[in-house]
């Protein structure tokens, strides 16, 4: 009897371990089952008479079900209401406090919202209302960030602008005063020295619910890792129509990025250009064409890739849909977030949410 | 005293030795290659230069011939752009945007640029909601006798008579002195000399 009482309690314990350690990693997979994805429209923006939204980047709602999108053009953060009405103006061109040089993402935080500003590496804290409280200084990490992704209330997820050196990590997750919890994704091994193709990469992250996925734009795997940076799984970005990465281009052109008729190597190109970590721990990412004349207006649509963590196991991809619009961001729920222009005439936005959905038109998870 | 000096001198070559190999093992370009994509960028200002240069001058008979197509009356603001000025002048969009609100409406906006970069600047402006139309004269040809420097913006009124100010100097993002404020005070000068029926009056000298 006592042994079995015994073999009860270590059970439980076991149980609960795993139960923790998996909550720790974050890793509760959706399972191999592939999914479509499925358009849900939700708001067509207006902007009320103000300066339009020109050059969005990120999407993120709070809440109340506002949307903040962060206008990289502008240098603002243009709120909308739930109603797609534009309802706030957060930040303005400046070099002073709530003011952005070179806003490069904003995003709903908590019950805040943070900006990030490149020039300066200044990540800048406002309330709901879209008053400035505080500054936080990124400048003394091991890179300068390139971009700033909030993970959750307590940690934001640094992003370098280029890869790291033979042991620099590429990724940092900080908790809000800036000390650093982990860094990682060194890249020497997948991306060579050559500077002809570290110069015409760029690294993409994003990280929610325990998991942290990273990718390379120029290259052609994700990876997701824990928060202390160790490495869960890895899969090609698209595995129907894999792509090319910059340094097969360049070392294919003789080790130059230049092409003897005066193009680009990655001209044409397939490419990563966006990553949205989901709820349960998937990541969805979206691929487009790259012109080295016109770059890439995400809204101009792509390739949306949905992949999936196994618990313990590789990532696969679970959905995959070539869409109009651009993948700006996720709900609170989790699920992706697109813009569409809503127009010819591209002034006007809508914005829609992916559903993940079974063969059987089934719920979500 | 020797095991001491020896130890030092190895020491010293252990260090040589660990920075060449540190050197080594940065990515470093090739001699002669290009170091980045803004090799072509022009200076970025110095203590004491003025960024921002002045122009007077005469159109020419090309790109009065342009303008004449594309805006055939009323005022007009001519932004004389460069294949480089979209990549090294980072705030370029809103300015241009900032620049057609303050212009308001009435008057044109005309983007002048040569005729191999006009599909990249139609699919620019286009991006960055722009609303102005391309005509198609190499910037060194907009004036009479003199290439100005780009981004320029001219204000023109009628005639060939213009006025304006290039911003030739680099501003890595931002540039809080932008083209509509430096010209706002001449549109709205230009705005007063309008007659009563809001047409506008003959300038002097045009």
């Amino acid at each position: 009897m006592r042994v079995s009482r015994a073999h009860e309690v270590l059970t439980f314990l076991a149980v609960l371990c795993v139960t923790s350690c998996a909550e720790s990693d974050g890793a509760t997979g959706r399972g191999r089952q592939q999914r479509s994805l499925v358009d849900k429209d939700l708001v067509r923006l207006d902007d009320a008479g103000e300066p339009i939204l020109a050059r969005p980047e990120w999407l993120s709602t709070d809440a109340e079900g506002r949307y903040f999108v962060s206008d990289r053009s502008d240098k603002n953060v243009k709120v909308y209401g739930p109603d797609g009405r534009r309802a706030l103006t957060v930040g303005r061109p400046g070099r002073g406090p709530g003011e952005f040089a070179a806003l490069l993402t904003a995003q709903v935080y908590g019950d805040s919202m943070v900006a990030y500003d490149f020039e300066g590496a200044r990540l800048s804290v406002f309330t709901r209302h879209g008053r400035f409280t505080r500054a936080i200084s990124l400048s003394r990490l091991p890179f300068i960030p390139f971009s700033v992704r909030v993970v959750d209330d307590s940690l934001f997820l640094a992003i370098a602008a280029m890869p790291g050196g033979e042991r620099g990590a590429a990724l940092a997750l900080l908790r809000p005063n800036g000390a650093v919890v982990s860094s990682f994704f060194t890249l020497r091994r997948y991306l060579g020295t050559n500077p002809q193709v570290l110069q015409y990469v760029g690294i993409m992250a994003d990280g929610a619910h325990g998991v942290v996925f990273a990718g390379v734009a120029g290259g052609d795997s994700v990876w997701a890792f824990n928060y202390h940076g160790k490495r869960l799984g890895s899969a090609p970005v698209d595995p129907v129509q894999p792509l090319v990465t910059t340094r097969r281009l360049v070392e294919q052109n003789g080790g130059q990025a230049r092409r003897a008729d005066g193009g680009w190597v990655v001209d044409g190109q397939r490419s990563l250009m966006q990553m949205v970590a989901l709820d349960s721990a998937s990541v969805a990412m979206q691929v487009s064409v790259f012109s080295a004349q016109f770059g890439v207006d995400l809204l101009d649509g792509g390739t949306i890739v949905v992949a999936a963590v196994d618990p313990g196991g590789p990532m696969h991809t679970i959905a995959r849909r070539d869409l109009d619009g651009g993948l700006l961001g996720r709900s609170r729920a989790g699920a992706p977030l697109v813009m569409r222009y809503a127009g010819p005439e591209q002034d006007t936005y809508r914005i829609a949410e992916l559903r993940l959905e079974t063969a059987t038109g089934g719920p979500r998870r | 005293m020797m095991p001491r000096i020896l130890a030092s001198a190895v020491a010293a070559l252990f260090l040589v030795a660990y920075v060449e190999r540190w050197e080594r093992s940065r990515p470093a370009p090739e001699r002669g290659a290009p170091t980045n994509r803004l090799d072509a960028a022009p200076p970025a200002p110095g203590y004491g230069d003025s960024a921002t240069v002045a122009i007077v001058g005469t159109l020419s008979a090309a790109a009065l011939r342009g303008i004449g197509v594309a805006a055939p009356h009323g005022q007009t603001l001519l932004v004389v752009l460069r294949a480089r000025d979209r990549t090294v002048c980072e705030d370029l969009g809103r300015q241009l945007r900032e620049l057609t609100r303050t212009a308001g409406a009435g008057v044109s906006l005309l983007v002048v640029t040569d005729a191999a970069s006009a599909d990249t600047y139609r699919r620019y402006l286009r991006r960055e909601h722009v609303h102005a139309s391309v005509v198609l004269v190499h910037p060194d040809s907009v004036l009479v006798g003199t290439a100005i420097p780009s981004p320029a913006v001219l204000v023109r009124r009628s005639g060939a008579k213009v006025h304006g100010v290039a911003h030739p100097m680099r501003f890595p993002n931002l540039r809080l002195r932008s083209f509509a404020t430096e010209v706002a005070r001449s549109l709205h000068r230009d705005a007063a000399t309008r007659g009563r029926d809001g047409a506008p009056t003959p300038p002097e000298g045009d």
